[in-house]
């Protein structure tokens, strides 16, 4: 629906900009590309497999212009991604998160996190953004998040005074930050694609994850401070009570040091990193008594199908990718556009927008995947940053996740609710964070160096 | 094995294609499987070579390239299984809202689709494995490996995911023709969020059950 009404926007802009742009529209290949973009939408609309739309594409782009034997070149082209070590990060990450999906972590997460926080103004609220915060850090999936969490966190408010859109809206709303706290698959694949190191991602990442959180967290105090609950009279938690909520939360905290403190302190790749995850992740079940056989088969299964899943898109991007480097594509787009008489943050504003109305229907992953290799260049030529654009673009994803009426974390929510309220009360909670969500990306286009002066203090 | 629903006679043809799709399931499961487990080798195999590397002063000097080919052994292992479990993506805002006879003829174009793009994905895996093992080429790791080997592993899951597509493809086109379209839609219509949701709970729950076991 707002896809809908932003394409036909971005397309109208693309048509003005064409006959502003006077000299650099005779360079541009506008058969090629629309032709492109008519396929595309054909095949998206149609329901073809992704990886097959991006691949078949490939193909016909081949046949029509390259006279050199392509199809031989094909496995090359598949092995390269096949076989990389950046990538292997992911399956590991993935490993990682399904060993403590299944060891019980969440539980205890916000069991002990509920201990610290149910007596700020907001209660029990800020506990759903913290242990989704926290849980999002090792699980890296945003719909994981929130389910799992959700899972935990919908009966701990039952027969409560709090608002039921709060509720919701919070959980969609630390879901929603599954991909953006490092080590988050997002910035794997992107990293993979532009060349960039997944390492300064994943740092350039710190300072929009606080931005993000605190925002979420002020937001909830404000409420909560409005209209103060009935849990907000408990009494303090007790020293035992404490001190066994922090004893709880220690394996927690080592497992994130262990993972993110070995990438933080240049020990460790964010691949060794993902290895040293998944052990880690295995001595944490296996010290609450719930590593098996059968559920690290399990976790092996879904690892197995998820990488899969990935894998395929990857290999259609990479074959379009090669055939439209070769017909040098990208590269005039880039130029095209870089000549056009629009400051940058024109252009960039409308691919934040191109961005979210297609997150509304298309998932995270295949997004990145699909679309990077034309867009990166066009970025490249404005004089972003690479790694700041990264950040964006993982922030982007995740609001489209979250985003009323078509982001997929809603609708998990909505189907684990059990007091039969409507999908309204969740749309209605949820946008004063999607708000909030894109007011980040606003100050981060502003002020960048949120995301970038980490990186350039640490290396 | 043949079910047959309202007193219509399935045709052999149909209960031959679900007898082989059997076969395929349990073949891609297996394959599932070794690809998932892959992924536990590998990553104890890059703690083993990180904490050689920074305490015994010594390093396999091959990781990166190792963990590659495991990395493309587990990739393309679980195609097949991952098809037949509906799991590759497709954008399916638009279908699901088509009437049922449209959706059908769209499900068989997808299926389709995806059996050109494997087969020539298939076709340049084993082209690119058979000049490994034409030229005797090798990594440039401390191992010297063979690239034959990581590569027609990896050719051979390509393979598997093409001859799931085929089965499906063939399927789908029987069905069609007997004009069963539902039976289409359960083939290959795409997961869920319903599905993931069940699934990440079901996940979480084997964690609360065992916690609660003594």
């Amino acid at each position: 629906m707002i896809a809908a009404v932003f394409f036909v926007v971005l397309i109208g802009a693309m048509v003005v900009a064409a006959m502003m742009g006077g000299a650099a529209t005779a360079q541009l290949p506008i058969l090629e590309l629309s032709l492109l973009a008519g396929v595309f939408v054909v095949f998206f609309g149609a329901g073809i497999y992704i990886a097959a739309a991006l691949g078949v594409l490939a193909l016909a782009a081949g046949y029509a212009f390259s006279d050199r034997p392509f199809w031989n070149f094909l496995g090359q082209m598949i092995w390269g991604p096949s076989s990389s070590f950046v990538l292997v990060a992911v399956p590991l990450f993935l490993l990682m998160g399904e060993l403590l999906l299944r060891s019980g972590l969440s539980e205890q997460l916000y069991r002990a996190l509920n201990v610290f926080l149910r007596r700020l103004p907001g209660g029990l609220l800020h506990t759903n953004i913290v242990s989704c915060g926290v849980f999002s850090a090792i699980s890296g999936s945003s719909v994981a998040t929130a389910a799992t969490m959700g899972s935990v966190a919908l009966p701990a408010f039952r027969n409560t005074g709090y608002d039921p859109k709060l509720v919701l809206g919070s959980l969609a709303a630390g879901g929603a930050l599954g991909n953006l706290i490092p080590p988050g698959i997002t910035f794997i694949i992107y990293g993979l694609i532009t060349e960039t190191s997944v390492g300064k991602l994943y740092i350039a990442a710190v300072g929009p994850s606080v931005l993000v959180v605190t925002l979420f967290l002020a937001y909830i105090a404000w409420r909560g401070w409005r209209t103060p609950t009935a849990e907000n009279a408990l009494p303090p938690a007790t020293g035992a009570e404490k001190v066994h909520a922090l004893f709880d939360l220690t394996p927690t905290v080592l497992l994130i040091l262990l993972v993110l403190g070995s990438i933080y302190a240049g020990l460790a790749t964010a691949t060794e990193s993902a290895a040293l995850g998944v052990i880690g992740a295995m001595a944490f079940a296996a010290a609450r008594g719930k590593l098996s056989l059968s559920m690290m088969h399990e976790a092996a299964m879904s690892t197995a199908r998820t990488t899969a899943m990935i894998g395929l898109i990857l290999f259609g991007a990479y074959l379009l990718n090669f055939i439209l480097t070769s017909i040098d594509l990208p590269q005039t787009l880039a130029r095209f556009v870089g000549g056009l008489p629009f400051p940058p943050w024109v252009i960039m504003a409308l691919i934040v927008g191109f961005y979210l109305a297609l997150g509304t229907f298309m998932e995270g992953f295949s997004m990145v995947i699909t679309t990077i290799p034309i867009v990166f260049p066009i970025v490249k030529a404005l004089g972003y940053d690479p790694i700041w654009f990264g950040v964006i673009v993982t922030m982007l994803v995740e609001i489209a996740m979250i985003s009323p009426p078509d982001g997929t974390v809603l609708y998990v929510l909505q189907g684990m609710r059990r007091d039969g309220g409507t999908i309204g009360d969740v749309f209605a909670g949820v946008w004063p964070f999607v708000l909030l969500y894109i007011g980040a990306i606003a100050v981060l286009m502003a002020v960048p160096q949120i995301a970038l002066w980490l990186p350039r203090v640490l290396t | 094995m043949v079910a047959s629903s309202g007193g219509n006679i399935v045709s052999p043809l149909l209960s031959f294609l679900r007898m082989v799709r059997g076969a395929l399931r349990r073949t891609a499961r297996a394959m599932n499987a070794a690809a998932g487990w892959m992924f536990f080798v590998c990553a104890a195999f890059i703690t083993f070579d990180v904490v050689a590397r920074n305490f015994l002063g010594f390093s396999s000097k091959s990781t990166t390239e190792v963990t590659g080919y495991m990395l493309a052994f587990g990739m393309a292992w679980g195609l097949s299984y991952t098809l037949l479990d509906r799991g590759h993506v497709r954008v399916d805002t638009l279908v699901n809202r088509l009437p049922l006879g449209v959706r059908q003829y769209l499900h068989a174009l997808a299926l389709l689709l995806l059996s050109v793009f494997a087969g020539y994905a298939t076709y340049g895996a084993i082209f690119l494995a058979q000049e490994s093992f034409d030229f005797g080429a090798t990594d440039m790791s401390a191992l010297r490996v063979p690239l034959v080997i990581p590569q027609a592993l990896w050719a051979f899951g390509l393979l598997m995911l093409f001859v799931t597509v085929l089965e499906l493809l063939a399927e789908a086109l029987v069905l069609l023709a007997m004009r069963r379209f539902d039976d289409i839609d359960r083939l290959v219509s795409s997961r869920t969020y319903e599905d993931e949701t069940a699934e990440v709970l079901k996940a979480v729950g084997e964690g609360a059950r065992t916690e609660r076991a003594p």
